[in-house]
């Protein structure tokens, strides 16, 4: 949880909180968001951003998670914070895909390795049975 | 060589690191109940990451130095 909820805050720390939003429209289809949504509850507050502004309402938390107003907004971000927009989607992105990786381990156990070559090692005795009756 | 040593000293690679540590740590603990099996398994992860991620680099290196 250290290793995830740190990947994914590292993130959002490097884009500045704007990396992660939820918006599906014209000015931008975010597909990302649906893989940052993994980590579960910290990525909540796109949603409810993306919400309260759809309503024209002033957006909560001082403005992060907010999706972009028009697309001179996204490409300021994209200017301003340049690769470490696309690093920040990546560590988050990361982030929510190990965290279904852990649900899955969480649900159905730890996974087991393909079995191994069986080792050499003496014939068994029903083998031993095989020998003499073909003799 | 110049061009490898400066992609090499390129602040953005480094950016690298965490991610090996946490998705190889991660996937480890996905394979494993145990701490010491976690780690055993996170380093050869991390390991193979490296390498392969390294050989990807390293052909793109030769690709840029001979376009």
């Amino acid at each position: 949880m250290v290793c995830i909820l740190g990947t994914y805050f590292f993130g959002l720390a490097l884009g500045e909180g704007k990396v992660v939003y939820a918006s599906w429209n014209q000015v931008d289809r975010r597909w990302q968001y649906p893989l940052q949504l993994g980590v579960g509850l910290p990525a909540i507050p796109a949603i409810v951003q993306g919400m309260v502004v759809r309503r024209n309402n002033p957006p909560l938390l001082g403005g992060a998670m907010v999706p972009p107003r028009n697309q001179e907004e996204l490409s300021d971000w994209h200017y301003r914070l340049n690769m470490r927009f696309e690093l920040g989607t990546l560590y988050t992105m990361i982030a929510g895909l190990l965290n279904v990786l852990a649900i899955w381990d969480a649900y159905g156990g730890p996974v087991l390795s393909e079995p191994g070559k069986p080792e050499r090692g003496p014939p068994d005795d029903k083998s031993k049975d095989k020998d003499k009756k073909g003799s | 060589m110049m061009l490898l040593a400066s992609s090499l000293l390129a602040a953005q690679i480094w950016y690298i690191v965490p991610l090996i540590v946490s998705v190889s740590l991660v996937y480890g603990a996905t394979r494993h109940e145990l701490p010491r099996p976690i780690l055993y398994h996170a380093w050869h992860t991390a390991v193979w990451m490296t390498v392969f991620m390294g050989g990807i680099f390293l052909v793109l290196w030769g690709v840029s130095a001979w376009l």
